[in-house]
């Protein structure tokens, strides 16, 4: 019998370590994903300053400064940051960024063709602003995944997983970087 | 006067600066305005020092025991150990043999580092200087010590950014030992802009060795917590604590992860390279203070905090030793090995980008 009770007390200290585990580490991607929205905003400012100065020069580029527009408008719509229990937001949340950040890196290169543009001092130093907030993403990005693969691997391996199906805790996106992102454009040295 | 006429005869070999790196570029012309013309100067006052020497040497041990024997004779009179008066005078002879020594070894420093330096920039150098106590404890890099001894400051603007460098001992003594905590180089770098929270970057190699300290350390500050990072090479030397995770992230990026394994590397090198030296240094300094230890690995530890990044490089290395007054002054190796370390500490400001000043 003492054997029974000593089990049952070691199994639910057991059950309370991996629940405090796994909501540490729910919250911890929450902090993450909350990391990455302050940037996010700080670059949908920047965007709009850009978008500004590039519209009185790249008058061939209308179509892609309004797809940027459009975009960056519907990455604003929300101004709350997601909860990570909607995993559906954040997934779109994410594509539409990752979506946004790759237009943004072909407005980069297509300042090239435009010396007047590229040697425009306000622009040049609205790149190389964006260049450092693209460089805060990434830096959230990487804490962002970090806490993922740590919380999606406490849902998927046994014990934990049961607790966290108990607790409804599923797995979150990772934060993709774009394809321009991976190939890591330098917007200050397009500039030069 | 004899030293004098030997050295008017010597012909100095013509020693050139051979380029073999890419951050050598233009050292050779350098060499040749700054430093050349000091060497042959270095080279007689290194003779004449070295005459001297072997003089003082010759006649040290007579000299010594000369003196020896009216002081064991006083000695014995007034009751007490003659043991300890026969250290006292051999220990004063053979100090006043080294004095010519001690004189090229700072004359050498004066000599070669200063214009090695401004090579590099609006750098200077000072054999000794004010060690920034607060900062070192600040950095939190660093064990708990009691007694510090420095040397080799370098102060000024590298890469457009205030730069302070000096060589620390940190000893801890206690009731009957002395041992010694930390040996190498500390770098302090002022950036243009402010960090969040603080970031370490600690050695494993002496994260081990410390570890009730570090555990210690952590315990009282709760704020840093452990940085995972992606690179398995980095995260098996190195653990990283912070009290901002993405900023230590923005700091730590790939590519300083690399260089910094690269730096370490270098600096391992360097003490291969040196080990004759090192050790030969090293055990004249347990002969002289032979309660204290010296059983530290070699290690670098990084602190980011409020404006600035101090590293704490443990390496048992005196960089800035001239060669030894036996050996000739026209050697360019340890040249090249002084141009590689700065070359090192340049690229990490141009990696991690302080140099920088954004709008942010």
């Amino acid at each position: 019998m003492q054997i029974i009770i000593l089990f049952l007390v070691l199994l639910l200290i057991g059950v309370y370590l991996i629940y405090v585990g796994l909501i540490k580490k729910k919250n911890k991607v929450q902090e993450a994903f909350s990391g990455i929205d302050v940037q996010l905003k700080k670059r949908a400012d920047l965007i709009t300053n850009i978008l500004a100065i590039a519209k009185r020069y790249m008058q061939h580029e209308a179509g892609l400064l309004e797809e940027i527009t459009r975009l960056r408008s519907e990455a604003t719509k929300n101004t709350t940051t997601p909860s990570i229990e909607n995993v559906q937001e954040i997934k779109e949340k994410l594509a539409l960024e990752s979506q946004l950040s790759s237009k943004m890196g072909s407005l980069m290169v297509s300042v090239e063709n435009y010396p007047e543009l590229k040697a425009d001092n306000t622009m040049i130093q609205a790149q190389k602003t964006y260049n450092e907030v693209e460089e805060h993403i990434a830096a959230s990005r990487r804490f962002y995944n970090s806490s993922v693969l740590e919380l999606n691997n406490a849902v998927e391996i046994f014990p934990s997983s049961i607790i966290a199906g108990m607790l409804n805790i599923k797995q979150m996106p990772f934060f993709e970087a774009s394809e321009e992102d991976r190939q890591a454009p330098n917007a200050a040295e397009l500039l030069n | 006067m004899q030293s004098e006429s030997q050295t008017q005869k010597i012909d100095f070999p013509e020693v050139v600066f051979t380029e073999s790196a890419e951050y050598e570029a233009g050292f050779a012309e350098h060499f040749e305005k700054h430093i050349k013309p000091s060497l042959s100067l270095l080279e007689k006052e290194r003779l004449e020092k070295l005459a001297v020497y072997k003089k003082r040497r010759a006649i040290g041990v007579f000299a010594a025991i000369l003196i020896s024997i009216p002081v064991v004779m006083i000695l014995g009179l007034l009751d007490q150990d003659p043991l300890w008066g026969i250290i006292a005078v051999f220990t004063i002879v053979f100090g006043w043999v080294n004095i010519p020594k001690l004189q090229f070894r700072e004359l050498g420093k004066q000599k070669l580092v200063d214009p090695v330096i401004r090579f590099f920039g609006e750098l200077t150098y000072k054999q000794s200087g004010p060690v920034p106590e607060q900062k070192i404890r600040d950095s939190q890099v660093l064990p708990s010590y009691n007694i510090t001894e420095s040397e080799d400051f370098i102060t000024g603007k590298l890469e457009g950014l205030n730069f302070n460098f000096f060589e620390l001992k940190l000893l801890q003594k206690q009731k009957k030992t002395t041992t010694q905590v930390f040996n190498g180089e500390i770098i302090e770098i002022e950036m243009l802009k402010k960090f969040n929270g603080q970031t370490i970057i600690l050695d494993k190699s002496s994260s081990q060795k410390y570890s009730s300290f570090f555990s210690k350390l952590f315990k009282s500050k709760s704020a840093l917590e452990e940085v995972k990072l992606e690179d398995p090479d980095f995260q098996k030397n190195f653990s990283v604590y912070s009290t901002d995770q993405i900023e230590a992230r923005y700091l730590l990026t790939t590519a300083f992860m690399d260089r910094l394994l690269q730096l370490k590397q270098f600096f391992q090198n360097s003490m291969i390279n040196n080990n004759k030296k090192t050790t030969f240094t090293s055990l004249a300094k347990q002969l002289i203070s032979r309660r204290t230890t010296f059983n530290q690995p070699f290690s670098i530890n990084i602190s980011f905090f409020d404006n600035i990044v101090l590293l704490a490089i443990n390496s048992h290395y005196d960089l800035f030793e001239p060669k030894s007054i036996h050996e000739s002054v026209f050697c360019t190796q340890d040249m090249h090995l002084f141009l590689g370390q700065m070359n090192q500490y340049q690229e990490l400001i141009k990696i991690l980008k302080l140099n920088q000043d954004l709008g942010l």
